[in-house]
C-alpha cells in the first residue's frame, strides 16, 4: 500500500517538475518560438544583418 | 535589432532594481531624453558668456557628466520615495513631467543634429557608441552586456543585493533586521537614473542626434520587460537574466512584427496582449509555488507523525 502511494507521490513530482519548468523558462521559450515564427514568415529576419 | 533590444534592456535593469525593492519608476523615459538631449548640448559646445569662453569636452566627458546628470534625477526621485515619503508612483511621475519639461527647455524643442563632433575639436567618436561593432557585435549591446553582469553580481554576491530582495520582501522586517532601508531605496533609484542616462546616450548615438521627444512611452515598455522576466511588482522576486529575456522578447517580437509588415496598430494590440499572457503566467507560477510548498509541509507533517507512531 505504502509503495503505491510512494509510486503516486513520484509521479505527481514528476509532472510538477515540467510544468515548473515551463513556467519558469518561459521568457526563453517565448523568444525562441518569436524567433522561430518570424524566421519561417521572413528570411531576413535570422540572419546577421538584421542582428 | 539587438541595437533596439539594447536601450530596452539598459531602461529594464534600472527599473528591475527599483521594481525589487516594491517601487516603481515612470521618470525613465523623460529621463533617457533629458540625458540624451544633454549630451548633444555638451558635444556641440557650451558657452560661457561672462568669461567668453567656449568648452568642448571630449566624448568620455560627455558620457561621465550625462551619466552624473542621470544619477542626480535619479537621486531627486529616491530622495522624495525614500524619505519624504512620497508614493513611488506620485514621485516618479511628477519626475516624469519635469524632466521632459527640462529637456524641452534646454532645446527649446528642437533635436541637436550634428553629434559628430570636429576633428579640431577633439571631440569625435560619439556615433561609435550606437554603430559600430565590437567583434561582430553592436556597441550597445556589449555596454548592456556588461552593465547587466556588473547588476548581476550586485545583485547575487553582495549583501547589497540581499538587502535589495530584502527590502522588497518585507520593508519593515527588514529595517528591524538591521538593513539601511531608506539609503537601500535611494541607490535603487540613482541606478536606475544612470541606467536611463546610458540607454539616452546609447539612443542619441544610434539615431546621431538628439532629441527632447525621444523615448516617450519607454518607461512602460521597461516595465513590461522587467514582468515578462517573471518579477513581482510588489517587489522582492526577480532576476536580471529573467529581465534581458524579457527585454529581447519585446524587442524582437516589435522588430519582427515591423519586418513581416504587420500595421502599428496590430503591432500595439500583439504587445500588449503579450504582457497581459505573460503577468498572468506570473500568477499561476506564485500559486503553484506556494501550492507545492504547502503540499511538502503537510507532506512532512504526516512523515513526522508516521514516524512519532512507528516509535510509541
Amino acid at each position: 500500500m505504502s509503495h503505491h502511494n510512494n509510486n503516486a507521490l513520484q509521479v505527481e513530482k514528476g509532472s510538477i517538475d515540467i510544468v515548473k519548468i515551463l513556467l519558469e523558462g518561459r521568457a526563453f521559450f517565448a523568444l525562441i518560438v518569436i524567433i522561430i515564427v518570424f524566421s519561417m514568415l521572413s528570411p531576413v529576419y535570422f540572419s546577421t544583418g538584421n542582428f | 535589432m539587438s541595437s533596439h533590444v539594447a536601450v530596452f534592456g539598459l531602461l529594464g535593469i534600472g527599473m528591475l532594481f527599483v521594481i525589487l525593492t516594491g517601487g516603481i519608476d515612470l521618470s525613465v523615459g523623460s529621463t533617457l531624453a533629458l540625458c540624451g538631449v544633454f549630451a548633444g548640448m555638451l558635444l556641440e559646445g557650451v558657452e560661457i558668456e561672462a568669461l567668453d569662453l567656449a568648452f568642448f569636452p571630449s566624448v568620455w566627458v560627455v558620457v561621465v557628466l550625462t551619466c552624473l546628470l542621470g544619477g542626480l534625477v535619479g537621486a531627486i526621485n529616491g530622495v522624495l520615495v525614500a524619505y519624504f515619503k512620497v508614493p513611488a508612483f506620485v514621485a516618479t511621475l511628477g519626475m516624469l513631467y519635469v524632466a521632459r519639461g527640462a529637456a524641452l527647455l534646454l532645446t527649446d524643442g528642437l533635436t541637436f543634429n550634428s553629434l559628430s563632433g570636429d576633428p579640431a575639436l577633439g571631440n569625435t567618436g560619439f556615433e561609435w557608441l550606437g554603430f559600430n561593432k565590437l567583434f561582430g557585435i553592436p556597441v550597445g549591446v556589449l555596454i548592456l552586456f556588461c552593465a547587466a553582469v556588473i547588476c548581476m553580481l550586485a545583485l547575487s554576491r553582495t549583501p547589497f543585493g540581499r538587502w535589495i530582495y530584502s527590502t522588497g520582501g518585507n520593508a519593515r522586517a527588514a529595517e528591524l533586521s538591521g538593513v539601511p532601508v531608506n539609503r537601500v531605496k535611494l541607490s535603487v533609484y540613482i541606478i536606475s537614473g544612470v541606467c536611463a542616462a546610458m540607454a539616452g546616450i546609447v539612443l542619441a548615438s544610434q539615431l546621431t542626434s538628439a532629441g527632447p521627444t525621444a523615448g516617450t512611452t519607454y518607461e512602460l515598455t521597461a516595465i513590461a520587460a522587467v514582468v515578462i522576466g517573471g518579477a513581482s511588482l510588489m517587489g522582492g522576486r526577480g532576476t536580471v537574466r529573467n529581465t534581458l529575456l524579457g527585454a529581447f522578447v519585446i524587442g524582437f517580437l516589435a522588430d519582427g512584427l515591423v519586418i513581416i509588415g504587420v500595421s502599428a496598430y496590430w503591432q500595439m494590440v500583439f504587445t500588449g496582449s503579450v504582457i497581459v499572457f505573460a503577468v498572468m503566467l506570473n500568477n499561476v507560477q506564485y500559486s503553484a509555488k506556494r501550492k507545492s510548498s504547502q503540499q511538502a509541509e503537510k507532506t512532512a507533517e504526516i512523515k513526522r507523525e508516521g514516524s512519532r507512531a512507528s516509535a510509541t
